[in-house]
């Protein structure tokens, strides 16, 4: 971490050129908040801009390449990864000042917006067209869209609609060399390479995104929302795999444990059964007709595998009730310890319940607390490890248990992340998925975009490849918990389970 | 087969079988600083410009292997060779199906299809081909396997280099096998065919279904003799005058099915439509088919791809140019969900085929969005690139490129800005 003297007051008066005094941040009091993201990881900027216009990105940009400074770009600061996490004496570039509604076509139903637009405020904003934005990542009320492109964020309503990749038309980037360039369009397919698709999910190691075109959906004539109580992880997991084996994609499957159960309650009073194990939501949504089909083949799969109590809600406020204990699910384990690792894994849907009750192994065998609350339906899990911060013994077990969880998932067939991304977390781990020619075949796009240091070039100079967001999605770039004092050699993964 | 395009005729053919064998065979083309054109069901082998160099064929025809079928997980994997009729046969069996279509698919390649980003008629409620890759393994120039993604739904793992390699016309590497999202089959199937003899009426019935209660599985608006052949597809007699026949396909449970069919007939009926037809299973699949087949047979097929708007009325401009109109049997398929229109021709000669593509690329080229010519004779391509201009990222895609392909040994010159 840089003490405040390493601050160039040379790269501060520039900076404060392109966009004021005011908003170039350095002292270091301020720059504190600037250290987080939403991981357990976390590092000190050298500086932080908040430009307010693309162009004003891009000119920041040539500045930190003048002064030879990495840059990492920042939305909300959501990043469960360590995605945002500024290593390397970065400079930070906040977008939280780009939020402007560039432009709506309701008739096409498309949405140019900037990239610190609140992932919730698009959906507000074109509600009154009958239209919304997909992708709903938990945090959708604070996270910034631009940060769910870096991330290639998810959410609970990703299981039929998709990822945000699959809703992103075009992308106006600042590339390495500071020049404004778009990807893509508002139309569906574009000339030459998806480099659309290729940026979005590369964690701001590939350039800064200034503008994003979406697709917008139309609002579903209906939805119905149904929360079923099981005795047993098995009854609420069969009911998955059943439901999914009947032919449906519902718009989401939700599931949570005991220990989340446990927790929500002092906060939500949603009286669950006390002999319940899973809390399980499923929505269904679409023309009145489909909706009740699928409806009485959930409640028919759900009676069957032994729920003990249904609920069900047609209307907003009723739905807005079912979805409370799981949409605060996370904030509430702050009862049960005074902070949490997110680990997210995917698995495949019918290793759910294997991994899950490896899950639990792993925790008894590292004596620590997990709780689980998770996207059931496309395997996406979520366990939230339990601890002290302050114990660096249990920062050490925390950090090693997700390790171990990561690496049982990956060992069933599944992924490292289904919607968090990399970041300083997972990079480690890539070796546990991706073999050395893998893992170099995605460091060239990196050094398309962005070129790459000479293998000479003095020690000193930053490395030119890792220009945006430095240490993250690469192995080696960092130390996941460094800040806890974990070492490289705290533990290792283990080996590799290529997918093919 | 023959492997000859654009008039070469490579010297040799690889057959590959294996992963292995498709490793050596670009090895030993690398090292021997020859150039290759990867080959499916050639299909779509037409669509691109004309190579720089062509020594070898790749046929991945034999690079079939095992189909690795989840149903639980509703994902497949299957290798380059596998042609999507056979595995959409492996996955029905299992009530699941890919969630995307191609023309011909009982010869298309899965990575004939991903490579050229085919384009299906279910790609109006679905989107396209990339939306439903999860993973991929390539070969790359040199013979050195790599692989993205994974084999589940839901991964974000590093750089999503499938996506990149989707529709890049395996100019980065070869494609050796794909892992694919899947769809449920529906219960049933109809679609709505409707006729009427003004194009703002039958534009206008299709926009409030894209844009109101429900997305049809596949919407297009239809003008010309095309429209013609898909309303004698439906068994009644097309009418003498230029039509627009729109299209619907619906799917889902049965009594969704039959709302939507009431609703599609119910705003049709209000609309004044010439005459309509409901054609269920068999007859739906046959007049979807022979829409793909005015594509086939024309000379010239140019797509654009856009906002719907822009694309409906690029399909109006360009089928009522007089010097178009004159060069004859001009129709236009509008994809309305996509956003997408595709011109088709059948002009009496090479002359005259090279005249109408660049009154079209010159009508598309003021428009926002992008083109491909799918469709023409050697003349056009060497005339004009057959992709529409990529605009300012083009030396990045040059230097991806290069990253990739350093010694220009795949398809070169053949993908968008001759690379």
């Amino acid at each position: 971490m840089s003490p405040e003297t390493s601050v160039s007051p040379a790269l501060i008066s520039d900076l404060s050129q392109i966009v004021g005094d005011q908003y170039v941040i350095w002292r270091s009091g301020d720059l504190l908040v600037y250290e987080y993201d939403g991981s357990i990881d976390k590092a000190t900027p050298q500086a932080v801009v908040l430009p307010a216009t693309a162009e004003e990105v891009a000119e920041v940009v040539k500045i930190a390449n003048k002064h030879g400074a990495y840059i990492v770009a920042r939305g909300a600061g959501t990043s469960l990864s360590g995605g945002a996490v500024p290593l390397r004496d970065s400079v930070v570039i906040a977008l939280t000042r780009l939020t402007d509604l560039v432009e709506v076509d309701a008739e096409n139903r498309v949405a140019i917006v900037e990239p610190g637009m609140i992932n919730l405020h698009l959906s507000q904003q074109v509600s009154h067209l009958g239209l919304f934005y997909a992708p709903d990542p938990a945090s959708q009320k604070t996270c910034t869209i631009g940060g769910n492109i870096g991330e290639n964020a998810g959410g609970p309503h990703c299981l039929a609609l998709g990822v945000t990749t699959n809703h992103v038309l075009g992308l106006e980037v600042v590339l390495a060399d500071g020049s404004l360039t778009w990807f893509g369009g508002t139309e569906r397919e574009s000339t030459g390479y998806d480099l659309r698709g290729a940026f979005v999910g590369s964690e701001g190691t590939l350039g800064i995104v200034t503008k994003i075109a979406v697709r917008l959906l139309p609002k579903p004539e209906t939805t119905h929302t149904m929360l079923a109580a099981f005795t047993t992880m098995d009854g609420a997991s069969n009911t998955v795999s059943e439901i999914i084996a009947a032919g449906m994609v519902p718009s989401a499957l939700e599931m949570m444990d005991r220990k989340t159960i446990d927790a929500v309650e002092p906060f939500y009073h949603p009286g669950y059964p006390d002999e319940a194990e899973a809390v399980l939501i499923v929505e269904v949504d679409g023309l009145k007709e489909a909706v009740e089909e699928q409806t009485e083949t959930v409640l028919a799969i759900c009676n069957k595998n032994g729920a003990m109590e249904i609920r069900e809600a047609e209307d907003e406020e009723t739905r807005a009730k079912l979805w409370e204990t799981r949409k605060g699910a996370i904030g509430a384990y702050g009862t049960i310890a005074p902070t949490y690792y997110l680990v997210d894994g995917v698995v495949p849907r019918t290793k759910l319940r294997e991994v899950l009750q490896q899950v639990d192994q792993i925790a008894a065998e590292l004596d620590i607390t997990v709780a689980n609350v998770f996207h059931a339906g496309d395997g996406n899990i979520h366990p939230a490890i339990l601890f002290n911060d302050r114990n660096p013994e249990e920062v050490k077990q925390a950090i090693l248990a997700g390790a171990k969880i990561l690496e049982a998932c990956v060992a069933a067939g599944g992924a490292l992340s289904g919607e968090h991304g990399i970041g300083i977390e997972k990079q480690a781990y890539m070796p546990l998925v991706f073999n050395e020619e893998d893992l170099k075949a995605m460091a060239r796009l990196r050094t398309a975009f962005i070129g790459e240091s000479p293998a000479d070039a003095p020690i000193a100079v930053p490395s030119l490849g890792e220009r945006f967001n430095p240490g993250k999605v690469f192995p080696g770039g960092a130390v996941h918990g460094e800040a806890y004092g974990i070492t490289p050699e705290s533990f290792r993964p283990t080996g590799t389970h290529d997918w093919q | 087969m023959s492997h000859s395009l654009d008039g070469f005729t490579p010297t040799s053919v690889e057959n590959p079988e294996t992963l292995e064998g498709l490793s050596n065979s670009l090895a030993k083309i690398h090292g021997a600083s020859l150039s290759a054109v990867p080959w499916g069901g050639g299909t779509r082998i037409g669509v691109g410009n004309v190579p720089s160099g062509y020594d070898v064929a790749i046929d991945l025809s034999s690079f079939t292997g095992e189909i690795e079928h989840e149903p639980g997980d509703m994902t497949v994997i299957a290798n380059a060779g596998v042609t999507i009729g056979r595995l959409n046969n492996v996955l029905a069996a299992e009530g699941q199906r890919l969630a995307f279509e191609v023309g011909n698919p009982a010869n298309a390649t899965v990575g004939g299809s991903v490579a050229s980003n085919a384009p299906g008629h279910r790609q109006s409620s679905t989107g396209g081909i990339r939306d439903w890759v999860i993973g991929m393994q390539t070969v790359l120039a040199d013979g050195t396997v790599t692989k993205s993604g994974g084999r589940v739904v839901k991964n974000v793992q590093g750089y999503e280099m499938h996506r990149l390699n989707t529709g890049a016309f395996g100019t980065l590497g070869v494609i050796s096998q794909v892992a694919f999202k899947l769809l449920p089959l529906p219960a049933e199937q109809q679609t709505i065919i409707a006729w009427f003899d003004e194009h703002d009426t039958a534009r206008e019935v299709g926009m409030r279904f894209v844009n109101g209660l429900f997305m049809p599985e596949a919407i297009t608006l239809v003008s010309g003799p095309a429209a013609n052949k898909v309303i004698s597809a439906s068994g009644e007699s097309a009418p003498a005058e230029r039509t627009y026949a729109l299209m619907a396909r619906v799917g889902g449970g049965i009594r969704a099915v039959e709302r939507q069919v009431n609703e599609v007939v119910g705003a049709i009926g209000a609309q004044g439509a010439i005459g309509y037809a409901v054609l269920s299973d068999d007859a739906t699949a046959h007049a979807w088919n022979e829409l793909d087949g005015v594509v086939y047979t024309a000379g010239l097929a140019v797509r654009f791809i856009s906002r719907t708007s822009v694309a409906l009325n690029a399909a109006l401009d360009i089928e009522s140019h007089p010097a178009i109109i004159d060069a004859g049997s001009v129709s236009s398929i509008v994809d309305l969900g996509f956003g997408s229109s595709t011109i088709t021709a059948t002009p009496p000669d090479d002359e005259t085929v090279l005249r109408v593509a660049r009154i079209i690329r010159e009508k598309l080229s003021e428009k926002p969005g992008s083109y491909v010519i799918e469709k023409c004779p050697l003349n056009v391509k060497q005339d004009m690139d057959v992709f529409s201009d990529v605009g300012s990222s083009i030396d990045l895609m040059r230097r991806i490129k290069a990253e990739y392909d350093p010694t220009n040994t795949l398809n070169p010159g053949r993908f968008a800005g001759k690379i």
